[in-house]
């Protein structure tokens, strides 16, 4: 190989880089052979290995710096220079982080395996899923009757103490003591009421509706897994 | 070489390199050899990292009927390398300490 063949090469395997970028690259190895002098060409070929090994460098390190650019430019050795092979794995550069991801798939003896179990256990996997949706079902129904009776002992204290408040003041025309009394007892019962009402609330606009959205998205898991990853 | 170059440390040896005095990418190249072991095509990338940083610039001069590209530290790079200098210091110090033994304390 000499000095010509050397600088040639090089300039074809950072096709991808920008003009400026190329040439300043070429240019600093150009002027290298010639301040190494023309009876070391030989030798500074050897140290430098080969325009490819150079050219990797370069490219390694214009795809670290250079943050504009939305393509990863390949430096592997073994790849041709026309770098448009796909392979399995398909490595891509983004351009915003400046890391490389590498998506694996899922080749096709993994897939049919998992299929010819899903036949296999089918039956297993119906009656696990029953009883899976049954105890669901099971925590669905007890969340409701609790908040059924949380309920009821709410609006009954309330509506408890509403009804001695009114009682009461019926009954003070009479007997004010006593009535005094019921609108005593009205009041603290409407008070405990409204007070319950605090948490009661929560529960309903928060806990429950959380409760089962967990509950639905752990049915829906294994529906929307393969969508999600693929 | 039982001790592996850091990029911070061959920044600095460019850097050190090109202050004393302007000069051109082989000439670093035989310089920076002479203390550590580096390929012949480190250098390029380090020189075009140092001036996307701004620490170093370039112009060309003229020798012997052909263009030389000429590389000088930037105000950025000379701060940069005064910040290397003290880091070095440092280290080596500590490095010392511990390396020398009995005899440096």
């Amino acid at each position: 190989m000499t000095k010509f063949e050397f600088i040639a090469e090089l300039r074809a395997r950072l096709v991808a880089l920008t003009n400026e970028e190329r040439e300043a690259a070429v240019k600093y190895y150009d002027e290298f052979f010639d301040d190494a002098g023309s009876e070391n060409e030989q030798e500074v070929i050897k140290t430098l290995i080969s325009p490819q090994k150079v050219a990797e460098q370069i490219i390694e390190d214009y795809n670290k710096t250079e943050k504009s650019s939305t393509e990863y430019i390949p430096s592997d050795p073994s790849k041709p220079i026309n770098n448009s092979q796909q392979t399995q794995n398909s490595t891509r550069y983004t351009a915003n982080t400046g890391t490389i991801e590498t998506k694996k798939q899922m080749s096709g003896g993994v897939k049919a395996l998992l299929i010819i179990l899903v036949i296999i256990f089918f039956p297993a996997i119906i009656g696990l899923l029953g009883a899976l949706f049954g105890i669901l079902i099971g925590i669905g129904a007890t969340i409701f009757g609790l908040w059924i009776a949380f309920a009821s002992v709410v609006l009954s204290l309330i509506v408890a103490g509403i009804a001695c408040v009114i009682g009461g003041i019926g009954i003070t025309f009479g007997d004010p003591i006593i009535g005094l009394g019921c609108i005593g007892v009205g009041l603290i019962l409407g008070g405990i009421g409204i007070f319950l009402l605090i948490p009661f609330l929560w529960i309903t606009t928060k806990a429950i509706p959380a409760i089962f959205r967990f509950i639905v998205n752990l049915i829906s898991m294994p529906f929307h897994r393969n969508t999600a990853n693929a | 070489m039982a001790f592996p170059v850091s990029s911070g440390l061959l920044d600095a040896l460019v850097l050190a390199v090109v202050a004393k005095e302007d000069t051109y990418g082989y000439k670093i190249t035989q310089e920076i050899r002479e203390a550590i072991e580096m390929s012949e095509s480190t250098l390029y990338p380090v020189l075009r990292r140092l001036q996307k940083d701004e620490c170093l610039e370039t112009y060309d001069m003229e020798y012997m009927g052909r263009n030389r590209r000429y590389y000088k530290v930037t105000s950025k790079g000379s701060s940069q390398l005064n910040l290397y200098k003290q880091e070095w210091l440092d280290y080596k110090r500590k490095i010392d300490k511990v390396i020398g033994g009995s005899t440096i304390i």
